[in-house]
């Protein structure tokens, strides 16, 4: 049936004809208004024409002189008015394109029985796959940011799946993957997408997913980790599962060297899902099981929460120990409450009184509990009479103060240094060191149903504009041809 | 219509007045007809007995026969006293000022024909006619026969104004000639008849009086009958002055040629005198 999609295009163009002819209209009465202006007169060319312009290429202009002006405005006419009804047709240029998951969980499991192997095997054994583009969906460390990655030189030079194997852990981070990027392929000029995953919950639309066989889940991660008011020490709790069990816990310098942590150093108690290290103070440290390991911070003891205007010194005030004993004047650290707009800025909590309170604080500041609010958008906390008369008020500023324990991600990065699962970024210019850990999704199925679409193609507005260009081009020649100065020949 | 300024006639009678005859050419101004220059015309000059440096040809053989010495022929020149008229009436001619240029000719002719000389009047397209006009001083139909001429011009056909100079140059044995036309075709080359003179009057329509500057025209050309439009602005009108000015001293640099340019409605008294001077110089 390969007439089918001619006459799909032939009814699509007919559909093209209204704009085409509703752009023509201007043209034609154009055309008809220079034709009644013009005069026509009986003069001998050569009296207009100091050579001579007997050239074929001379009559084929005079020929095309009459007319050329409409000629090329009613092209571009019908150029605009096909690409007004979506022609040419965006399709893909660079042909299909494959995507390999580079994420963590792609080297679970024993080397040569890894998904990052079964994949290998599967690229280089399917025709269709080492025929098309590959690409890698990756993590840049140094930008902390998802990437894609062209892979066709490295390709060239693979002859067997371990080969592959080996390059792809060299050259990739295999922290996490992000599956949006995949559709940028698309808009690229790929077609025929291919996604490579071991992830069984992420599906394509207008992309083909192969799923590689799953492993059972074998993880040992960080559930939770803060300072302890009462016990006066950095609590990280663990979960773990498929047997993973810690067999050693490093101390992380700020350089990135391991050191083994000394007994004195940390506390472990079991817990009903995995086991609970507590801390005597902030640190980097890192817990090592089955062979991996894993990086993690434990936060310090947060800073007092400080107050900025009368209604924030009052709120303030109120909160008790977690606020600072302000002895000296003017000094302010931690979180800042103050009066005023400046909301959502980092570091501040804004405040505000108000009269009316239609709305609810939202439930992620207060864990769920419902307190009443005002509407205000320059504020964090829009509060009023019944607001503050709540206990569950005092939740946002505890959740605030408790995230300002942990460190915080440098503006300016630093030179990652790999550990274990996770990348240091060392201490650099004043800013403290920091971790990048893989999200737990790379560890442990989180249920989460991923969505790849395939985007749409790029429409070919850059050939319609060349197309135009061309046409306005060979207009101004033309026109210089027979205007210009010096040039008005016949 | 006769085609003839009425300021001709003053002007043939003031010239008549000057001495002429000190100044026309000594074949017209020999009072003596022994001196005036043997040619080929059928007027019989004399009958000599042959000398070594005569043509056997013009040996008498009819004479010879009778008397046993040998005679020849002398005839006056027939050229000496004529002007070659070579009228362009090709279709571009319709463009110029036709009736000026009737007029110009006929009026010229009168001159001519006034002041004792003889016209002898071609047309040309892309080529000489076969038939030419002659008029004579002393015949009476002179005048009327260049009129009938001209007014039966009817501007057909393309120029080719190099071949039919040509075809006359082969034809005619006159010394002096006019040519009249728009020149309009390009590097066009006439030369000078032998010890003689070329003279060439254009007549046209300027460009200018026809377009308005901004406005576009469909110009048709009148014998390829090709249609181009022709923007027309002060740029172009420059370059067209430009090639009209290249154009006039292309022709007025012909050696021994005497050339006028002649819009519609330019004074054509003053270029009567230039002509007459020159022809009397």
């Amino acid at each position: 049936m390969p007439e089918l999609p001619s006459l799909a295009g032939a009814a699509g163009l007919a559909g093209a004809a209204g704009p085409v002819a509703a752009l023509l209209v201007p043209v034609v009465m154009l055309l008809f208004v220079a034709l009644r202006l013009r005069r026509r007169i009986r003069y001998p060319h050569e009296l207009l024409s100091p050579r001579d312009d007997s050239k074929p290429m001379a009559a084929l202009l005079r020929s095309l002189r009459l007319y050329y002006d409409t000629a090329i405005d009613a092209a571009c006419a019908v150029i605009v008015g096909l690409a007004l009804a979506g022609y040419p047709e965006p399709a893909p240029h660079k042909g299909p394109a494959t995507i390999l998951d580079c994420s963590l969980s792609m080297l679970s499991g024993l080397r040569g029985d890894r998904p990052l192997d079964e994949a290998a095997r599967l690229i280089l054994s399917d025709e269709t796959l080492r025929n098309s583009t590959l690409f890698a969906l990756g993590w840049d460390p140094a930008r902390r940011e998802p990437r894609l990655v062209d892979l066709t030189e490295t390709l060239e030079s693979i002859e067997s799946p371990q080969e592959l194997a080996l390059a792809l852990e060299s050259s990739e981070a295999f922290f996490s993957a992000d599956f949006s990027l995949v559709s940028g392929l698309t808009s690229q000029g790929y077609g025929g997408l291919t996604l490579i995953s071991d992830d069984a919950a992420v599906t394509g639309t207008g992309v083909t997913v192969r799923t590689l066989s799953p492993k059972l889940p074998q993880y040992l991660l960080p559930a939770s980790a803060a300072w302890d008011e009462d016990r006066q020490r950095s609590i990280v709790r663990f979960v773990n599962a498929g047997g993973a069990s810690i067999t050693t816990l490093w101390k992380l310098a700020s350089d990135g060297s391991l050191s083994r942590a000394k007994p004195e150093d940390y506390t472990i108690l079991p817990g009903p899902s995995g086991f609970e290290l507590s801390f005597a103070e902030a640190g980097l440290w890192a817990v090592q099981w089955g062979g991996r390991i894993l990086p993690f911070e434990a936060p310090g003891r947060p800073a007092p929460i400080s107050a900025r205007g009368a209604f924030s010194e009052r709120l303030v005030t109120a909160l008790g120990p977690i606020a600072r004993n302000s002895g000296v004047p003017g000094k302010e650290s931690g979180v800042i409450v103050r009066d005023g707009g400046g909301a959502g800025k980092k570091g501040f909590m804004s405040v505000s009184s108000i009269t009316e309170e239609p709305a609810v604080l939202p439930p992620r500041l207060t864990l769920g509990a419902v307190v009443s609010a005002g509407v205000d958008h320059r504020a964090d906390l829009p509060l009023g009479r019944a607001s503050l008369a709540a206990p569950e008020a005092a939740i946002p500023f505890w959740i605030v103060r408790a995230a300002s324990g942990a460190g915080s991600g440098s503006a300016r990065l630093s030179r990652p240094v790999r550990v274990g699962d996770g990348f240091l970024y060392p201490a650099r210019g004043g800013q403290p060191a920091s971790l990048a850990v893989p999200p737990p999704w790379e560890y442990a199925p989180s249920g989460r149903r991923v969505i790849v679409t395939a985007g749409a193609h790029p429409d070919r507005r850059l050939i319609v504009a060349l197309v135009l260009v061309l046409l306005y081009g060979l207009k101004l020649t033309l026109a210089k041809r027979f205007r210009g100065p010096g040039t008005q020949r016949v | 219509m006769t085609y003839v300024d009425p300021e001709c006639a003053a002007i043939a009678t003031a010239f008549s007045r000057r001495n002429l005859r000190a100044r026309l050419p000594n074949s017209i101004a020999a009072k003596d007809p022994m001196y005036r220059r043997s040619g080929s015309s059928y007027d019989l000059k004399s009958i000599r007995e042959y000398q070594s440096f005569d043509d056997p040809r013009t040996i008498d053989w009819k004479l010879y026969g009778r008397s046993d010495r040998a005679f020849v022929k002398e005839f006056y020149d027939e050229a000496d006293d004529e002007i070659a008229f070579l009228v362009d009436s090709s279709a571009s001619m319709a463009c110029a000022p036709a009736d000026a240029c009737r007029s110009f000719i006929g009026s010229l002719a009168y001159l001519l024909l006034t002041l004792g000389m003889g016209v002898r009047l071609w047309t040309y397209t892309d080529g000489l006619s076969e038939r030419c006009l002659a008029a004579r001083a002393n015949s009476g139909g002179g005048q009327a026969g260049i009129a009938a001429v001209l007014s039966s011009l009817s501007f057909e056909g393309v120029t080719d104004t190099a071949r039919s100079f040509a075809q006359w140059r082969s034809r005619g044995r006159q010394k002096r000639v006019f040519v009249f036309s728009d020149f309009h075709e390009h590097d066009l080359n006439l030369r000078s008849p032998h010890s003689g003179g070329l003279f060439l009057i254009r007549y046209r329509t300027p460009f200018t009086a026809l377009a308005e500057k901004g406005a576009e025209l469909e110009v048709l050309d009148p014998e390829s009958g090709r249609i181009v439009v022709v923007p027309w602005s002060q740029a172009d009108e420059d370059t067209w002055a430009a090639g009209e000015l290249a154009r006039d001293r292309h022709l007025a640099a012909i050696p021994r040629s005497f050339f006028r340019v002649l819009d519609a409605g330019s004074p054509r008294a003053p270029v009567y005198w230039d002509i007459l001077e020159r022809l009397y110089a």
